[in-house]
């Protein structure tokens, strides 16, 4: 009977698999067959010489795919509307999420470069016929995703969460773009232009439309379709990302640009070769930072959970750059140590890893507030013990690595000899060394005072019960939500074959009671028409 | 400082008012764990102001004598970055020199480091890394590096070069 049904479920999730990976390729292949359909149309005069054996693979496509795609939509459609399980499928959200990105991501990359091509005198039928199929199976998914009949019940936001990404990746990336144009531009006084193809608004204008594309991606999936009002799992796991990675652009944007101050006023560098890396960090300072503040308002909205992870990470991200700029600081001062024939500036090299210093450790100063009274609650967070962990677990893997290279320098000297290269070689693995060092002797201290000082998870007089396995022949839905409220334990109903033994209303408050006295973790509770029967399982 | 123990003055009186005797406990843990961070700080501290004053007041490269291999070296190395083509050319053998077809070294920044020398009578060859700095960033420099050699000859009490690694060859394959 199990063997049965486990079959049963294997088959189910094998038939899903292989019907909606079918359905990927069809749409795939129909649309490539329409859009190649499209392009002959709308870029009929511009045609020079036919290429029939093309129009005979868009043909085919079209007349092949299409259609096997709609039929086997039907069919699906119909399993989707009539079974419930089918809709709660993992494999169907996961189908519903590729489709919708892929239509997504191409539609709007496409219409980007049709209006960037355009922009710039040409026209590109290719692009925009893709654009315009790739947006209608976009609609279709969505249609899909919305309608009562069809809609997954099982992380139904997942392609909402992963297409406002995809929109603010792309609209900022398009931002910070656009300044490094129109700053580049500015500096054209310092840095003289000789000769340019290109009139001097064109790049900013290009990288204006890629911000507009994903400004308007970003925003119909944020707000409209309510990804930022999404209080689920994966959503602030999202969230948490966003958070992070806008602050390591903007602390990045900002260090770069610290770095091109500094050198103007101490290196010896050429003006023009400084300042080329200008225009991109402004803008990455900027648009990063506008990211972050943005998301920091939604996430002070969310739990606390939430918000100290956020917290964390960004600790993490200038613990990086503070770090690994103290390594660099090392190495510069190796730099003026070497027995150097010829020297390329070490200056430039000490002022980059200053300028990611200074960046990198006042913000891990304000995120991780190492001056404030750790609590006994802070110390047995688990974010911060996982924290802790992957900065030990980063700091030994950069050690290792660092070890070995320099291990394999000084026995190289030993064997071989040559030990006037010896600094030139170790400098910047020993660098990394050193600054790997200090931050895992913070790091351990921080750990040995959180073990001290966080209360020792007292071995619980009898384990508390965490779950519990129901097996009845009746609906028991009230049951289950009953034990939940009351117990706060999770439910697994298992249901019998033979639908004796319904639990009175009256008897809940016993069974209860029962469970309540059980001291181990697992419970089996059997209703029969006596009355329910507690079982306490072994570990 | 001084701020500071007023600081955990402050937070004693605090914690004693709340809690009493384990208030002090806790604060001497507390000024038993911040020295760490202290210490570790004032480290980075101490050697970022190293750093500053071994960079800033170096003048440059020490200058090998012009009579020894490296000495040779050094300067032509430097006339090839510098551009100065003609300092260069007068580094090399002479008959290099003479049927030289010039060639453009690339424009990247280099650095060469002397790693040993060999010296025999009439020939010498002095070892170095050099390493082709393509970009910089405030987490380094993206460079590449490779150990090199070059080899020189002894004319007439002279040192010249007589072949130079790639990165540093100014005239077309004769000989280098």
């Amino acid at each position: 009977m199990m063997a049965a049904t486990s079959t049963g479920r294997a088959q189910t999730v094998v038939r899903r698999i292989i019907v909606f990976v079918l359905l990927l390729t069809l749409v795939v292949i129909a649309a490539i067959g329409l859009a190649g359909l499209i392009e002959r149309i709308i870029g009929a005069g511009a045609t020079l010489a036919g290429d029939d054996a093309g129009l005979a693979r868009s043909l085919a496509f079209t007349v092949i795919g299409a259609p096997l795609a709609g039929v086997l939509w039907w069919w699906e459609r119909r399993r989707l509307a009539s079974d419930v399980s089918e809709r709660a499928s993992l494999v169907w959200t996961l189908y519903l999420t590729v489709a919708t990105l892929t239509a997504l991501v191409t539609s709007a990359s496409a219409l980007a470069i049709t209006v960037n091509a355009a922009l710039d005198g040409r026209w590109q039928s290719a692009d925009a016929a893709a654009a315009i199929v790739w947006a209608g199976i976009w609609v279709w998914h969505r249609h899909m995703r919305r309608s009562p009949a069809t809609a997954p019940t099982r992380l139904p936001l997942l392609p909402v969460q992963l297409s406002a990404l995809y929109g603010l990746a792309v609209a900022a990336s398009g931002a910070i773009s656009a300044i490094a144009a129109l700053v580049s531009e500015a500096l054209a006084g310092v840095v003289p232009v000789l000769a340019d193809s290109r009139t001097w608004f064109l790049p900013v204008l290009q990288a204006l439309v890629w911000l507009a594309v994903g400004a308007v991606v970003w925003w119909w999936h944020w707000f409209r379709e309510g990804a930022r009002d999404e209080r689920g799992g994966f959503a602030t796991v999202v969230l948490v990302v966003i958070v992070g990675a806008s602050a390591a652009t903007a602390l990045l944007g900002l260090g770069t640009v610290l770095f091109v101050v500094l050198r103007l006023l101490f290196d010896t560098d050429a003006p023009a070769e400084v300042l080329s890396p200008l225009g991109r960090a402004i803008g990455a300072a900027l648009v990063g930072a506008i990211v972050w503040d943005h998301h920091l308002q939604v996430m002070s909205a969310r739990s606390e959970r939430a918000r100290r992870a956020a917290r964390l990470v960004i600790s993490g991200v200038a613990l990086i750059g503070a770090a690994s700029g103290f390594g660099v600081v090392i190495n510069a001062l190796l730099a003026t140590l070497g027995p150097a024939l010829v020297d390329s500036n070490p200056r430039t090299l000490l002022l980059g890893g200053l300028s990611a210093l200074v960046v990198g450790a006042p913000v891990w100063w304000i995120a991780w507030r190492p001056d404030r009274t750790v609590g006994e609650t802070d110390a047995a967070d688990p974010a911060r013990r996982v924290y802790l962990v992957i900065v030990f677990g980063a700091s030994a893997i950069v050690a290792l690595v660092a070890l070995l290279v320099i291990g394999y320098r000084v026995l190289e000297v030993l064997i071989v000899g040559g030990a006037g290269g010896l600094i030139e070689h170790v400098r910047a693995p020993f660098g990394l060394l050193c600054a790997t060092a200090v931050v895992f002797a913070y790091h351990l201290v921080i750990w040995r005072r959180d073990r001290r000082i966080a209360p020792t998870p007292a071995a619980p007089e009898r384990p508390t019960l965490s779950r519990v396995v129901l097996v009845t022949g009746a609906d028991a839905d009230a049951l289950v939500a009953r034990i939940r409220s009351e117990l706060g334990v999770p439910v697994t109903v298992w249901r019998a074959l033979d639908d004796s033994g319904a639990l009175g209303d009256d008897a809940v408050p016993a069974l209860l009671t029962l469970l309540r006295a059980v001291s181990t973790r697992r419970a089996l509770v059997i209703v029969e028409a006596a009355g329910p029967r507690v079982i306490p399982l072994e570990e | 400082m001084q701020r500071n123990r007023s600081h955990d003055r402050h937070d004693v009186a605090m914690t004693d008012a709340g809690t009493g005797a384990p208030g002090d406990a806790s604060d001497t843990s507390r000024k038993r764990s911040r020295w760490p961070l202290i210490a570790l700080l004032a480290g980075v501290a101490v050697v970022v102001v190293i750093a500053l004053i071994a960079v800033f007041a170096r003048g440059g490269p020490v200058e090998y004598a012009e009579d020894t291999p490296e000495g040779v070296v050094q300067r032509y190395s430097q006339a090839v970055i510098d551009g100065d083509m003609q300092t260069a050319i007068d580094h090399l053998a002479p008959e290099l020199a003479d049927d030289c077809e010039r060639q453009q070294p690339s424009t990247d920044d280099l650095r060469v480091t002397l790693v040993e020398t060999v010296e025999r009578d009439d020939s010498a060859r002095v070892e170095v890394i050099v390493a082709t700095v393509y970009g910089s960033s405030p987490f380094g420099t993206s460079e590449y590096r490779s150990e090199e050699a070059f080899d020189l000859v002894r004319i007439g009490g002279r040192w010249y070069v007589d072949a130079a690694p790639w990165q540093l060859t100014i005239c077309f394959d004769s000989g280098f």
